[in-house]
């Protein structure tokens, strides 16, 4: 088994985004501020995948992630490692690890419901493993980075963070 | 899976208290930001007020364009918003997700809060899962509340405004079930 990760699928799942940074990036608007999503990179044989995505703050520094993805045979996420800095004062949030191997019980109870549409069984675990890490990665962030300021674009950032982890789950395939 | 925002704004507005403004605009309410000369979808807002009986007062907020993402093979679809309380020296922020599964219904929600020039008041809501409860915009409601009760926000408008972040939570919750359509 191999994992390709397909950017044209992956860029396209930014609603109205345009090309950026001489096309090493893209840059979208979403809930009042603007985004730059850099094109991930594969590492460690094609298993892992790093992201930077910048919250773009006008006349300041931007706001800073890195994602780090690991992913199984499956093209399923099995880890996500995070670094996160707050432009100008510089402040960075401890480095977050998110492991999928404990999925939630509440969500395998789906894997049924997917394979009833005809989703295989790996595909439907993928997707169980999405959701939990979806909630998992937004839940550790939420606490820290609701503190940070009272700037609505650097809050949403973390959610735009766990829609980017989602849209590359979905641009990855096993073959 | 897809994301009706016309069915949103109706369904918003269908509540008790709530109306959304121009909302006859042949968009439902939804709107260009004014604060913003983007051409990006996204870049819509609508605006409505709730009229909170025990206090007496009409409280205005916003809430942005759905950002949506779906699982692999659309097996499943995420929603976050981002509600502003509009408030005079500063909004206050929700950020709300919610998770739908394969056949278009809930399976969780998770909340942040952050208050203005109040940071010692903000709140994070844990998920809140389709296994926990049959209902998770009410679970979404009553855990607010909770949170929320004791607290003393200051002037009777932050109270009443701030206070209802329970019931304006719930209710977007509401009106993103109705919209998620597969």
């Amino acid at each position: 088994m191999s994992l390709t990760f397909d950017l044209q699928t992956f860029q396209s799942l930014f609603p109205d985004s345009v090309s950026d940074k001489n096309g090493t990036a893209i840059k979208y608007t979403v809930e009042d501020s603007d985004y730059r999503i850099y094109n991930p990179t594969w590492s460690s044989n094609n298993t892992v995948l790093t992201v930077n995505l910048d919250h773009i703050r006008s006349g300041a520094t931007d706001d800073h992630a890195t994602l780090i993805v690991t992913y199984d045979s499956n093209a399923g996420i099995e880890s996500i490692e995070g670094t996160w800095t707050a432009g100008n004062d510089g402040y960075t949030i401890p480095k977050i690890v998110i492991t999928a191997v404990d999925a939630s019980a509440e969500f395998l109870g789906a894997v049924g419901a997917l394979e009833t549409v005809g989703i295989s069984e790996a595909v439907a675990n993928g997707i169980v493993e999405a959701f939990d890490t979806f909630c998992e990665l937004f839940n550790t962030l939420s606490p820290i980075v609701v503190n940070l300021t009272d700037n609505g674009g650097r809050f949403y950032f973390m959610a735009v963070v766990c829609h980017t982890v989602n849209r590359m789950n979905a641009s990855v395939t096993a073959s | 899976m897809k994301f009706d925002y016309n069915q949103f704004a109706q369904s918003l507005d269908s509540y008790t208290d709530m109306d959304v403004k121009d909302e006859h605009n042949g968009n439902d309410g939804w709107v260009k930001w004014s604060g913003s000369s983007s051409n990006s979808i996204c870049n819509q807002v609508i605006e409505y007020t709730y009229s909170d009986q025990t206090s007496g007062k009409t409280l205005q907020y916003r809430s942005w364009y759905m950002e949506t993402s779906t699982m692999k093979s659309d097996g499943g679809m995420i929603v976050s918003v981002k509600i502003d309380y509009e408030r005079s020296t500063g909004d206050d922020h929700i950020i709300l997700i919610a998770g739908y599964d394969v056949n278009g219904y809930i399976n969780f929600a998770q909340c942040s809060i952050q208050f203005h020039g109040a940071s010692q008041d903000n709140l994070t809501v844990a998920p809140i899962t389709s296994s926990d409860t049959t209902d998770i915009a009410l679970t979404m409601y009553n855990t607010l509340y909770d949170l929320q009760k004791n607290v003393d926000y200051g002037g009777s408008t932050d109270n009443a405004g701030r206070k209802s972040f329970a019931y304006i939570t719930q209710l977007h919750i509401y009106a993103m079930n109705a919209s998620v359509k597969v």
